[in-house]
């Protein structure tokens, strides 16, 4: 059992998440999850000497939930203030001049 | 303890703590300060000479208290030399500040004078008295400081202050060389005192381990503050311009006392010296020639330069000089010849020195004092507006010219006796020349001031005598001028020396004879230039003469000083400034810019560089970023095939990503760059 | 055994997580993974770690159900019970390589290696130095975008 794949391929999950999906709700899950990743790694790694690793753990955990709190309440004034929770609406997208270009030559 | 051992502690301790009270008690009122400064002095004056008695005993006494853990501790030395001084000193400061009553009376914040005069008082005693070279190189040090605050007083005037400045500089250069030589002692011998080092050169020279060449180069050292201190060649300049002090400042500072603390450093310094034989034979070749070819070059300049001041303080400033000179050559003649008399002689015509030449300061503060002036030009005839000062003056001129029975003419006897029995035939001739040259100006003065018609600086004035305070000491002073000839026998057997010629013998050996023969010839001189003033003695002495140009600029020591050395000294710290500018501030600078500067070049490279090199990563990176948006909608077509959903009606086609997750698709390219890379390290690593 | 299939659940609730159309489903799908974490500390013998995971992950979660209460809007699709099962099996395959494969085979600390030791002659200083070109290469990135941004994008419209 090798807790460093699970964690890279948690890790993967959450980036696919993270660039993929447009609700602010899912893309702060997939944030939670790398987090997850990252200290389900750091706390296996360590648990053959002292217990180190758990203290790190409860420190950065405890840090990341705070962070959370901030980051969900943002989010909840963005959507009200934008009324939506698509972040495609609310953060436009770039397209290259070459897409562009071609659109406008498509057109 | 004895008595003396009281006064030997308080006759230099009274008048240091003394000074500090003077301010305290002035706040009662000026005849009250006036009162304590004079029950002071004469304290003092009887201390040191209660202190003769325990000397007479032959050995000398010394008493330490330890002062500073270590070598150094604070102490008296009394011995003949020492008690000498003292008495000289205290003396002289009883007359002078019964002389200040009167002459400075008019003058204002005489707190101060009276303060440092006591100061300078318990300072030259201190020195004179002190049993080790730190407390000497102290008490050194303070005279030269109340010195300068005396040459000062008047401080308003810039003359003074210059003057002050000038003074104190030029015998620092001294000090730093007596500096060195307590140094150079400290480092060998382990001590200060002067008998710890005697009993060090003893006992040395007896192992055999005494260097005599480091002594040799102390020696030297020592007659540098010398040569400072007491005004002699090349460092002389100073004492005409010490001038700027009130006159009884002069008497007592410059005439009397604090330059004859040189010849005290040297008389000691040959005490020490003579402690064991090797020592003087190393000191023959070389030092004691020194000592005395300057002692008769500085005797010659200074008369040479009295000839031809108008300055009434000029002629005895010069003239004390030309005395110190003598002083200096006889004790440059101390340890050689037969009857070795010089050291003796020096003392003996110190101590006569400061009688004429203080008489002769405190007359001038009296003729100052009346006609407002110093140039002898606008005196004239003054023996009749003023004749005790006139008598007094004579006694005064009578005793420089060295003639009998005054009492010079046994010390500056003596003198020429130890210096012919030294045997340099040269310095023999120059001292005789500077003796003629001695009563050349000693009786012009006499002209200038005293004799002829009333001149017309004078008719206007109608001076009047001097005070009877003024007076009095003056009178004492040549008293003792008569007095003092006469008691060399009995100086001698209280300084320990056994050689001395009688008083009869000296009055007829062969020296008195070339003495009268010599003095005619100058004195027809000054006869012709001033009374009859043959116009080729006018033409002479007319200033476009080269040798009246080279006396009227005092040999143009002080133009040298003040051109040569003084620029020499500009150049070297505009040298030094400019290396601290460029070195130390400019250099930082133009390393720093041309780094910033080079910064400059290689950042617009960079830029330039990077600029392309992140246009087209990031141009590349933002292509396939926006892409992103193609796994979504890959991965629901892939959803929908495996779980079979319908297509769905009101699915609108999903807009673009944001450029949020863009940014985000870009920075997850760079991190898988990154894991790859360091995969790549560490399998080389590995 | 029990760890394999925790962490396979655990994979799977991950992938449901993003998966999910409706926000109330993906804090759902959350909430099993937070717990299922705690669970793998605690059979792995990090008893504190377990405890600690699982008290801040309700606290994170009870926070998280409320605000995706109130952010959620109406989705345009329903989630169809079997494209979850289809993610579900999806993610089971994902964890199967976490099973069966190793790359890491801990070892007792022994050496400890001197920093200097550690930056040059075991490279790390060529690692961190990369780290910083890539850094620095992501930033000019975004800087670039930014700018591309600014000129060509219409201005945010705010909610009426």
């Amino acid at each position: 059992m090798d807790y460093v794949i699970l964690s890279m391929v948690m890790l993967a999950i959450g980036v696919y998440g993270l660039l993929t999906k447009r609700h602010l709700v899912k893309l702060f899950i997939s944030i939670e999850l790398i987090a997850t990743a990252a200290t389900l790694n750091f706390v296996m790694l360590g648990m053959n000497g002292l217990g180190v690793s758990q203290a790190y753990l409860i420190l950065a955990f405890s840090t990341d939930t705070a962070v959370s709190a901030v980051i969900l309440a943002l989010l909840v004034i963005v959507s009200k203030k934008y009324g939506t929770s698509d972040i495609s609406k609310i953060v436009p997208s770039i397209e290259t001049e070459k897409t562009e270009e071609s659109n406008e030559a498509g057109k | 303890m004895a008595f003396s051992d009281y006064s030997a502690w308080l006759v230099w301790t009274l008048p240091l703590v003394a000074s500090v009270f003077v301010p305290l008690i002035a706040r009662l009122g000026e005849k009250a300060r006036n009162a304590f400064v004079i029950v002071i002095a004469s304290i003092t004056a009887f201390l040191a000479f209660a202190l003769i008695p325990a000397v007479v005993s032959g050995s000398p006494v010394y008493l330490t208290l330890p002062w500073i853990t270590g070598s150094i501790s604070a102490g008296v030395y009394l011995d003949p030399l020492s008690v000498l001084f003292a008495c000289l000193v205290g003396f002289f400061g009883l007359i002078i500040v019964i002389y200040s009553q009167g002459y400075m009376k008019h003058e204002e914040n005489l707190t101060r004078y009276y303060f440092f005069i006591l100061l300078f008082v318990g300072s030259m005693i201190g020195l004179v008295i002190s049993d080790n070279f730190l407390q000497l190189f102290i008490f050194w040090e303070m005279v030269g400081m109340c010195s300068y605050s005396l040459i000062s007083f008047w401080n308003n005037r810039p003359e003074s202050v210059k003057a002050g400045n000038k003074v104190f500089l030029m015998t620092r250069i001294g000090d730093i060389s007596l500096l060195a030589a307590i140094g150079i002692l400290f480092a060998t011998f382990g001590t200060f005192s002067f008998h710890g080092t005697i009993l060090a050169i003893r006992n040395a020279a007896a192992a055999g381990t005494l260097n005599t060449g480091l002594l040799v180069v102390v020696a030297f050292l020592v007659l540098g503050g010398a040569i400072a201190k007491s005004a002699q060649l090349p460092l002389f300049t100073w004492l005409y311009s010490a001038m700027e002090a009130p006159t009884s400042v002069s008497a007592l500072l410059h005439a009397a006392t604090m330059v004859k603390a040189g010849i005290y450093l040297i008389a000691r310094w040959i005490l020490i010296a003579a402690a064991a034989a090797p020592v003087i034979i190393a000191l023959q070749p070389l030092w004691l020639p020194t000592v005395a070819w300057i002692g008769v070059l500085t005797a010659l300049v200074g008369a040479t330069l009295a000839l031809t001041t108008s300055d009434i303080k000029g002629v005895l400033a010069y003239s004390t000089v030309s005395q110190l000179g003598f002083m200096m050559a006889a004790l440059g003649s101390a340890l050689t010849g037969p009857a070795a008399t010089g050291w003796f002689a020096s003392l003996f015509h110190m101590m006569s020195h400061a009688f004429f030449e203080g008489l002769g300061f405190l007359l001038a503060g009296g003729i100052i004092h009346a006609l407002g002036t110093r140039d002898m030009r606008l005196m004239g005839g003054l023996r009749k507006a003023m004749p005790v000062t006139f008598i007094l003056a004579l006694v005064m001129i009578i005793t420089t010219s060295g003639l009998p029975p005054f009492a010079a003419f046994f010390s500056k006897g003596l003198i020429i006796t130890s210096i012919g029995d030294a045997g340099n035939l040269l310095q023999l001739i120059i001292i005789y020349a500077t003796t003629m040259i001695t009563f050349a100006y000693s009786l012009r003065f006499l002209k200038l001031v005293f004799l002829g018609k009333e001149s017309d600086h004078l008719e206007k004035l109608h001076p009047h005598e001097a005070p009877k305070v003024m007076l009095v000491p003056a009178g004492v002073l040549a008293a003792a001028c008569l007095v003092w000839g006469f008691l060399m026998p009995q100086l001698g057997s209280f300084m320990g020396v056994e050689t001395i010629p009688s008083l009869l013998g000296s009055f007829l050996s062969t020296e008195t004879v070339i003495f009268a023969l010599i003095l005619i010839p100058a004195g027809l001189l000054v006869y012709a230039t001033y009374w009859k003033n043959y116009s080729i003695m006018n033409a002479i002495r007319s200033a476009k003469n080269p040798l009246a140009k080279l006396l009227n600029r005092a040999y143009f020591f002080d133009d040298f000083y003040e051109r040569v050395v003084y620029r020499f000294f500009t150049l070297l710290s505009s040298g030094f400034k400019a290396f601290d500018l460029i070195v130390l501030e400019y250099f930082p600078i133009i390393f720093a810019n041309g780094v910033v500067r080079f910064a400059g070049v290689v950042h617009e490279y960079f830029d330039v560089a990077a600029d392309q090199l992140l246009i087209t990563v990031a141009g590349k990176s933002v292509e396939g970023a926006s892409k992103v948006r193609a796994l979504d909608s890959a991965a629901d077509k892939l959803l929908d095939i495996i779980g079979r959903r319908t297509v769905r009606a009101s699915k609108s086609q999903r807009g673009p990503v944001s450029s949020l997750q863009q940014y985000l698709a870009a920075a997850v390219i760079g991190f898988i760059m990154l894991v790859v890379l360091i995969v790549i390290t560490v399998w080389r690593g590995l | 055994m029990i760890v394999e299939i925790v962490s396979a659940g655990l994979v799977v609730s991950a992938c449901l997580a993003i998966f999910f159309d409706e926000a109330i489903y993906s804090v759902a799908a959350l909430a099993g993974t937070l717990m299922l974490t705690a669970l793998l500390f605690a059979l792995n013998g990090a008893y504190y770690a377990g405890i600690f995971q699982f008290a801040v992950g309700i606290g994170t979660l009870s926070i998280l159900f409320l605000s995706g209460e109130m952010l959620s809007e109406k989705p345009l699709t329903k989630t169809k019970l079997s494209s979850s099962v289809a993610v579900g099996v999806l993610g089971a395959v994902l964890s199967l390589p976490a099973i069966f494969f190793t790359i890491y085979t801990p070892t007792p600390p022994t050496n400890f290696v001197s920093f200097g030791d550690a930056l040059w002659n075991f490279d790390a200083v060529d690692v961190v130095l990369q780290g910083l070109v890539i850094l620095t290469v992501a930033v000019g990135i975004s800087i670039v975008l930014y700018q591309r941004k600014k000129n060509n994008v219409p201005k945010l419209k705010e909610a009426t």
